[in-house]
């Protein structure tokens, strides 16, 4: 079983949209904890899990400073569709501490990849991302299932 | 739809990332907590997509993760300072409430995996539930045991007064004593004290007084009268119409009971200028 942390993953999802800009990107889940630690009230299980809620906060949070001007002003706006690539590109320079986690990147497919960080990492629902991937809905639903299929294969076997 | 259905319809999926309508978010919320296979399958998609995420990146190191902890703590007192004072009176007690839930969520998000978290806060609820429930369950056995102990102790007394061989004793005032007087049909009805006493185990009980209240330096001091010498059977208190009714030490073969006036804690031998009862059997 590897190592489950809410906030490693949440810390590379902020990550991944903001281009990989780590400090930005510890920055902005500290922040997005303290509107946690400020809103906690407003968390409702009725709505959907914890990872969710949290998953939401940091997410739009992370989106709003790409949208701000400092963003634009620091590094070059990427749009949705030089997320896959870029993400590929990228994966050979994280110093993924164990084989495991090194295998766990590789286990999806590009085109898995980029359905997966469409609906996790930019939250789009699979109607949005088939538009964005200019893809029939049918097969970002077929391709988003079979991803998360494959990760949880391999969870298991590990 | 079926729970099968819904499995497959890759609504869930959607689901953990939190992208479905609120309707959908509530509906599929509300039969997760009905439908064990389905809160299942939502765990495993959010452990998988957990997982993924978490192998995108460098982990962070205890010591950033305590680091971390600090600064949140920091900004999210310099946010609570600038709420308006008011605000803060009126909800003081359920921000504090909610802070401390928020502590272990945040900790638990640095430190702990999900699950973890999630058990954190319930233990929170539990353990106070717990808590209130060990409360008044020690309340209710001590409760118990101070009716077991009453309970004993009239049975105590009962089985003395049904004994056949028990006599009763009425003890009366004696004349021109400084402390009791005697019955005055017009006025009152004098001072007495009923006793029982068993001549077989020379237990005493005294079930009913009337008699004037003592000052705190002195008490009432019960004799029994053998071979004609007086033999002590005890203090007892007599206070707001209230007695003390069991006797510690026993007395046998008695043919009467006298009371005498004494510095409290009683004295060896009788005050016969204070003697103020007296019962012949």
């Amino acid at each position: 079983m590897l190592y489950s942390n809410y906030s490693n993953a949440l810390l590379g999802i902020i990550r991944k949209i903001v281009n990989d800009d780590l400090e930005l990107a510890k920055d902005i889940l500290q922040e997005a904890m303290v509107k946690i630690w400020n809103n906690v009230n407003g968390y409702e299980s009725s709505k959907g899990t914890l990872f969710t809620w949290m998953l939401n906060i940091c997410r739009n949070l992370a989106i709003d400073r790409t949208r701000s001007r400092d963003f634009k002003n620091q590094s070059k706006n990427i749009s949705f569709n030089d997320q896959g690539t870029e993400v590929d590109e990228m994966t050979d320079e994280f110093k993924a501490d164990t084989i495991g986690v090194k295998k766990l990147l590789n286990v999806l497919s590009p085109e898995q990849k980029q359905v997966v960080d469409a609906v996790y990492m930019l939250g789009y629902t699979h109607s949005e991302a088939a538009a964005r991937l200019k893809l029939p809905v049918g097969t970002v639903k077929t391709r988003l299932r079979s991803a998360i299929m494959e990760l949880r294969k391999y969870i298991k076997s590990n | 739809m079926n729970v099968r259905d819904l499995i497959s319809s890759g609504k869930l999926e959607e689901y953990v990332a939190g992208v479905l309508p609120e309707q959908e978010m509530k509906e599929i919320s509300a039969l997760a907590l009905i439908e064990p296979e389905l809160a299942e399958e939502i765990r495993r998609i959010e452990t998988a997509v957990v997982e993924y995420y978490t192998a995108q990146n460098e982990k962070m190191s205890e010591f950033e993760m305590e680091k971390n902890v600090e600064a949140i703590f920091a900004r999210s007192n310099f946010i609570a300072q600038k709420t308006p004072v008011v605000n803060l009176v009126e909800k003081k007690n359920v921000v504090r409430i909610d802070r401390w839930l928020a502590a272990a969520v945040i900790a638990g998000l640095l430190l702990t995996s999900a699950t973890a978290i999630l058990t954190l806060i319930q233990n929170n609820r539990m353990s106070k539930e717990i808590a209130d429930i060990k409360a008044k369950q020690e309340a209710l056995i001590s409760e118990n045991k101070s009716y077991q102990d009453s309970a004993n102790l009239y049975q105590q007394r009962f089985e003395i007064v049904k004994d056949i061989l028990a006599k009763r004793v009425e003890l009366s005032a004696v004349d021109k004593n400084p402390f009791t007087q005697t019955a005055n049909t017009i006025t009152k009805p004098g001072n007495f004290i009923l006793l029982y006493w068993q001549p077989n185990t020379k237990k005493i009980l005294m079930v009913s007084a009337n008699l004037p209240d003592l000052s705190p330096e002195q008490q009432y001091q019960l004799w029994g009268m053998v071979d004609g010498k007086p033999v002590d059977a005890g203090v007892f208190e007599y206070r707001n119409n209230q007695v003390s009714m069991g006797f510690q030490k026993d007395i046998s073969n008695a043919s009467a009971f006298a009371v005498t006036v004494e510095p409290r804690g009683g004295s060896k031998e009788p005050t016969i200028s204070n003697l103020c009862m007296m019962g012949k059997l």
